[in-house]
């Protein structure tokens, strides 16, 4: 999968191709609008991370471009603007997700994994990880033969789990995920863990190994090893 | 007290002063010049009395009328030089005391002396200066009364101006996109205020719009730095040799970027609702959406065992949909925040107002709790969700209030438009 990263603050663009190329992302970065240009008109992206405020230019023009020669790659906008117009302006120029700075990588790649879903319909809607597969088309969960009943948010955190699959996740992350951005907890994550607790206690129930690695207060990693 | 007021007080005393002391000094100097002519008349008299005595070497007749009286009076000592004096005599006729003026001589006929006695009345003298004095009074009063009308209509009309720049600066706000409308003035003084009365305004203005721009504009700048940091904590907590220690240190640190993070993006959010950006207002549902938020909290609240009471009415209500939902969710976090474990939430909705309570022990400080950064002990928040409260309150005009009542903290939202939330 091809990934092109077009961001002017080149520091936080390597951050996102590190943190994506151990998702098997192959990651290009362009720092301005004109080396973007140059990038998409030469070749096609499974998924481009598009910057709204580059140094030579607004980036929507690019996704104005992309839309008028027809090309279907898919693009999520990342912009420091968390204004209401922007965000209506980018969706309707075409833009499959927006997501505001900062975020966490975790949910970058969460977000970039679901349009890309998406886009593939008629592909391949499962993921699985050892005996756990998951179904993004039914929104399902099975242990070999066992469906588990999940509840939506439980259902919401393994497949968040499945995608940041080895990777530490911190706990704002989580409740970022789960619960949006405006419910103001600040730092009160005990509730999460009531829900960590439940997936855990239904995955072993159905005969599951424990994968949830819980990391030192800081977060939780679903990992086998 | 107004300008007029205090003017015509001061003008009313003056005049009222000068007026009362110049008719009294007229009255003085009318009379002492109407009685030097009694006495220039009295002389003459005498003279002519002296003058018959020259001639005949015998008295003249006694003369007793209204305009004049002389007669003779035998003495065997006489008084040495003339005597004028003013004496009350009593007139059996008027039966009172009438004043004469009277000038008394020595007179020597054959051997014999007399004291002559001139008297003249000096009522009359008086009733006279008594007619000029009121003349002179009710002049004065005319005159009084009608600079007192010219005052009164030339002030007003000479400080219109002034109350125009008044009535302008009243309506001036400093975030609003208006300018002074101040008209020239021919009047220097009125031309100079409203020169420096435009100039300040303007630079305030100017001020005020470039700081609310370096808020908004340094909150968002620090976004990015926040992003890379961000990044770089995610990606360097992936490293799987880093040590308990290490991973607790870069906690904190996670922890400390949230923080910053949502002080920047409350203030950004505080600086975006002075501004007015948010200015699409739609028909809400707020009991549906107030029961949608509430199914939100669920889990929050049950983490904490708090039991919640929803007695909502149905309401639709003007608002901006993006401040509807800060607004409620601010509340609901408080709430969910500081609501000991085991405790309750009531959330109340009708026609006329909006309330939601909860549990706690101590009475809050009502007069601050609005403030930006006011945090009670404690606190794990950074005081700025409900200065956002009061703030989108303020700007639907909304009047939001805090009491403690029966050992619940109550914050309440009436609908009434209200002028007093005005800041």
């Amino acid at each position: 999968m091809k990934i092109l990263i077009i961001e002017d603050e080149q520091q936080l663009a390597e951050s996102m191709a590190t943190y994506l190329s151990g998702e098997n992302y192959i990651c290009e970065i362009a720092s301005t609008l004109q080396e973007a240009r140059i990038r998409t008109e030469l070749h096609s992206y499974d998924c481009i991370l598009l910057d709204i405020g580059l140094p030579d230019g607004n980036g929507l023009t690019i996704l104005h471009d992309l839309k008028a020669d027809k090309k279907e790659d898919c693009v999520l906008i990342i912009s420091a603007k968390d204004s209401l117009d922007d965000r209506v302006a980018g969706l309707q120029l075409g833009a499959d997700d927006y997501l505001v700075k900062p975020f966490h990588l975790s949910e970058l790649s969460a977000r970039i994994s679901a349009i890309i879903r998406r886009k593939n319909f008629n592909g391949n809607n499962k993921i699985s990880f050892h005996e756990i597969e998951l179904d993004t088309f039914l929104k399902t969960v099975s242990i070999g033969k066992n469906i588990l009943e999940l509840t939506k948010k439980e259902y919401e955190l393994l497949l968040y789990f499945l995608i940041n699959k080895g990777r530490v996740i911190s706990k704002d992350a989580i409740a970022t995920h789960l619960w949006g951005d405006e419910m103001d907890m600040t730092n009160n994550f005990d509730f999460i863990y009531t829900h960590i607790k439940n997936l855990r206690k239904k995955l072993a129930d159905a005969g599951c190994g424990d994968y949830i690695k819980s990391v030192y207060g800081m977060g939780y990693r679903f990992t086998n090893s | 007290m107004k300008l007029f007021t205090k003017y015509r007080q001061v003008n009313l005393i003056a005049t009222s002063t000068i007026l009362l002391v110049s008719a009294l000094c007229y009255y003085m100097i009318v009379r002492q010049i109407l009685i030097a002519q009694l006495d220039d008349d009295l002389t003459t008299e005498m003279q002519e009395v002296i003058d018959f005595v020259k001639t005949n070497d015998t008295l003249p007749l006694p003369v007793n009328n209204n305009a004049e009286q002389l007669f003779f009076t035998r003495v065997q000592q006489n008084i040495a030089g003339i005597h004028i004096s003013t004496v009350p005599i009593f007139s059996l006729k008027e039966n009172e005391n009438e004043v004469f003026r009277q000038i008394e001589f020595p007179l020597s006929i054959k051997g014999k002396d007399y004291l002559a006695t001139v008297r003249e009345p000096q009522a009359e003298t008086e009733d006279l200066i008594r007619y000029i004095v009121l003349v002179t009074i009710s002049m004065l009063v005319v005159l009084l009364g009608i600079l007192f009308f010219i005052n009164r209509y030339l002030l007003k009309k000479l400080w219109d101006p002034f109350y125009k720049t008044l009535d302008e600066l009243k309506t001036f706000s400093l975030s609003g996109k208006t300018k002074l409308n101040l008209q020239s003035n021919q009047v220097t003084e009125f031309a100079q205020l409203n020169e420096a009365v435009k100039s300040m305004a303007s630079q305030v203005q100017q001020e005020y719009i470039s700081l609310k721009m370096f808020t908004e504009n340094a909150s968002h700048e620090m976004q990015t730095p926040l992003a890379v940091i961000r990044s770089k904590m995610d990606n360097l907590v992936q490293d799987e040799n880093l040590k308990a220690d290490q991973l607790n240190q870069l906690n904190d640190i996670y922890q400390a970027l949230g923080k910053l993070q949502h002080l920047m993006q409350s203030l950004l959010l505080l600086t975006r609702i002075e501004n007015g950006q948010y200015v699409d207002n739609e028909i809400i549902p707020l009991d549906e959406l107030i029961k949608e938020k509430c199914n939100q909290f669920h889990e929050l609240f049950q983490s904490k065992n708090i039991s919640l009471e929803l007695n909502v009415q149905q309401k639709n209500i003007p608002f901006n949909k993006q401040l509807i939902d800060i607004l409620l969710n601010n509340l609901l976090s408080n709430a969910a925040r500081h609501t000991p474990e085991e405790g309750k939430i009531d959330v109340y909705l009708n026609e006329l107002e909006f309330s939601i309570c909860n549990s706690g022990e101590n009475a809050l400080n009502d007069k601050e709790i609005f403030n930006r950064f006011y945090k009670e002990n404690n606190s794990p928040g950074m005081g700025l969700g409900l200065a956002i409260v009061k703030q989108i309150c303020v700007f639907e005009h909304l009047h939001v209030s805090y009491n403690f009542h029966k050992r619940m903290h109550c914050f309440k939202i009436s609908f009434m438009n209200s002028d007093s939330a005005q800041i």
